[in-house]
């Protein structure tokens, strides 16, 4: 096995027909496969699985990501060895069907039945001292007030489900009809909109956290 | 020891407190996921070579910094190509 190649080779290879062909494409293969699995190995939210069914795993992920790779290869810039190129993709590939599977019951919906965001979710596990209560109080009631004045429904329950609930954006983004990088940017706009309205009151973000932690 | 960027979802605090972590590093223009996934192979390796990617890419580092899943991928990348281990 040799993944000593140049990205040049490495491209020209998986470019040409016939043995030099499969030759690259099973040296990438088994690459990605021997380190998707010391990876998963190390992930302790996979410690139920043995050692055969983590190598499975890997395996499985390595096939899918080579045929993503195949199909991408020529967007690769050389900015990077195109094994470190090949790897961020594998990895993507790996880690969004773990999420996918973690959530797979995902339901939107029903999670924030509730009414997203309250008071109470915020100040959950928060322990104030007299002095912080204040501060605390008029944070929460600044954050409430643009949540319900300012944001759209959509931007309240994304960052609910987000935040609180710690739902990862691309399965986010499937249960509210959008995509990542729209998702992205509708909550980034949340986020500004908060940041502003707390450093109007006095209230600066980084502030408040170093009042929480004295 | 790596001074790669720890995201918000680590930290294991309050949401109140997630939630000012996540607007203290809130940035006027914010590179997307997609956007930093462009870069985050090139970022890895300077990284590898001790090359100050922090001053290099802030907005990746920051980014890195407040998205959970992306700042997983980006370890699960580091360990993948032998950042910090036997891999």
């Amino acid at each position: 096995m040799s993944t000593e190649r140049s990205n040049e080779a490495w491209l020209n290879d998986l470019n040409a027909d016939g043995p030099t062909r499969d030759n690259a494409l099973r040296d990438l293969l088994a690459w990605l496969e021997r380190r998707l699995f010391f990876y998963l190995r190390e992930r302790s939210d996979l410690n139920r699985l043995n050692e055969d069914e983590i190598k499975q795993m890997a395996a499985d992920f390595a096939q899918e990501s080579a045929l993503i790779i195949l199909e991408k290869k020529g967007q690769f810039q050389g900015r990077s060895r195109f094994t470190t190129w090949a790897a961020k993709i594998a990895v993507h590939q790996a880690l969004g069907e773990l999420r996918r599977a973690r959530w797979r019951d995902l339901s939107l919906d029903e999670l924030t039945a509730e009414g997203a965001f309250e008071p109470h979710f915020l100040s959950q596990g928060m322990q104030p001292t007299p002095e912080t209560q204040a501060v605390q109080n008029a944070v929460i009631a600044t954050v409430m007030e643009v949540m319900q004045h300012e944001l759209s429904e959509r931007q309240q329950q994304a960052l609910y489900a987000r935040l609180v609930l710690g739902v990862p954006i691309d399965m986010l983004a499937e249960q509210m009809n959008s995509n990542p990088n729209a998702l992205y940017k509708l909550i980034h706009d949340a986020r500004k909109r908060l940041k502003h309205r707390l450093i109007e009151r006095g209230l600066s973000p980084e502030d408040v956290l170093a009042t929480f932690k004295d | 020891m790596s001074n790669h960027p720890t995201s918000v979802r680590q930290t294991g605090s309050s949401p109140l407190e997630r939630l000012l972590h996540i607007l203290a590093l809130t940035e006027e223009r914010e590179l997307t996921c997609e956007e930093v996934s462009q870069l985050t192979d090139y970022y890895a390796e300077l990284e590898q070579a001790g090359e100050s990617v922090q001053q290099l890419f802030p907005g990746v580092t920051q980014h890195l910094r407040i998205c959970p899943e992306c700042a997983e991928e980006y370890r699960a990348l580091r360990r993948v190509i032998g950042m910090n281990g036997d891999a």
